[in-house]
């Protein structure tokens, strides 16, 4: 009693904030968003891009191409053993391609990121239906090369 | 009951001993005010190393800018009915200067040839190619060199760009690349100038 007395004279203890509670609900929420993450970019982890030592970064919009490998088999126009997507668009043969881009207009830049190890085959009718749609030009997306 | 105490000493403790002693333990503890902010550290701790860490390992996206070659049917009349629109810079028309390479698979190797000469190394097609620009102005290879990269069928896409990449090191920014991989049939291109 004397010790109380002389640390803290005739006052009440002070009751810190118990933040576990706070710790635990934070923790649940991070994992969940860590997981939820890990499955929304699922499909982009599956592309790897090619390494490039030089290149140019841009904050200019445009809509992007996605190619990556794909267990299909190819039908006639169809792209074969390739997903293509356009933004979030998946479509199955160059004139669908083509369509989407000539609705969505040929002014913006189009960005094309293609998987490093996909044959050239797999991707050269992604540029024909884009040279079809009159896009003269695309920007090809790399990993920068360490 | 025998347990605690044993451990706090050998004569039998009394209660008004252990009341104190546990009295002194919160004191001490009030001292610090506050919240404890250990474990929220702790926590923030290791978001901030995960995030710092994921963003060191995905790096930011780097760009090549490529034409498009437009396919010899689309070139010569239209085969597919619709005219396309003729942009105003169309790759075919503004070079002087017009280099071919070829990209080819051959017995496992990816090779290329410059123009017509005989395949050998990407390495050794750029280095030539470099000799080809050396004694050019920055501007002229800028405006008037162009080159044209010719993918055969089973070359991965990461040598294409690889040429592309090496090409364009050289200060050519006019880099081509045919929206038709080149067929073993039609393997000889036909001479341009």
């Amino acid at each position: 009693m004397r010790r109380r007395s002389t640390v803290n004279p005739g006052q009440p203890v002070f009751e810190a904030v118990n933040v576990t509670p706070l710790i635990d609900v934070v923790m649940v929420m991070i994992i969940f968003f860590l997981i939820v993450g890990k499955l929304a970019t699922d499909a982009d982890a599956r592309l790897r891009l090619p390494q490039s030592g030089i290149g140019t970064t841009t904050q200019q919009p445009g809509r992007t191409i996605t190619v990556t490998p794909s267990g299909a088999s190819a039908a006639g126009d169809a792209f074969g053993g390739v997903e293509v997507r356009l933004e979030q668009q998946i479509l199955r043969t160059g004139a669908e391609l083509e369509a989407a881009l000539r609705a969505g207009g040929t002014d913006a830049p189009v960005t094309l990121r293609a998987h490093r190890d996909l044959p050239f085959e797999a991707v050269a009718p992604v540029l024909a239906a884009c040279s079809r749609a009159g896009i003269i030009g695309v920007r090809l997306a790399t990993e920068r090369a360490p | 009951m025998s347990g605690p105490s044993r451990s706090e000493s050998d004569q039998p403790a009394p209660r008004s001993r252990r009341r104190l002693r546990r009295r002194g333990a919160l004191d001490r503890s009030s001292m610090h005010f506050g919240p404890n902010m250990t474990p929220m550290v702790d926590v923030v701790m290791v978001i901030l190393v995960f995030f710092m860490a994921s963003a060191a390992f995905v790096g930011p996206e780097w760009f090549l800018k490529a034409l498009i070659a437009r396919p010899p049917e689309q070139q010569a009349g239209n085969a597919g009915g619709e005219p396309p629109k003729t942009p105003p810079t169309a790759p075919a028309t503004l070079s002087t200067m017009r280099l071919t390479i070829a990209i080819e698979v051959v017995e496992g190797r990816t090779l290329a040839r410059l123009n017509d000469e005989p395949a050998r190394e990407i390495d050794q097609i750029l280095a030539s190619l470099s000799d080809v620009v050396r004694g050019l102005d920055p501007g002229v290879i800028a405006q008037q060199v162009e080159v044209l990269v010719r993918p055969g069928v089973g070359v991965a896409y990461r040598d294409v760009v690889r040429v592309h990449e090496g090409v364009q090191k050289l200060g050519i920014p006019r880099v081509g690349i045919a929206a038709e991989p080149d067929r073993p049939a039609a393997a000889s291109p036909p001479a341009s100038d």
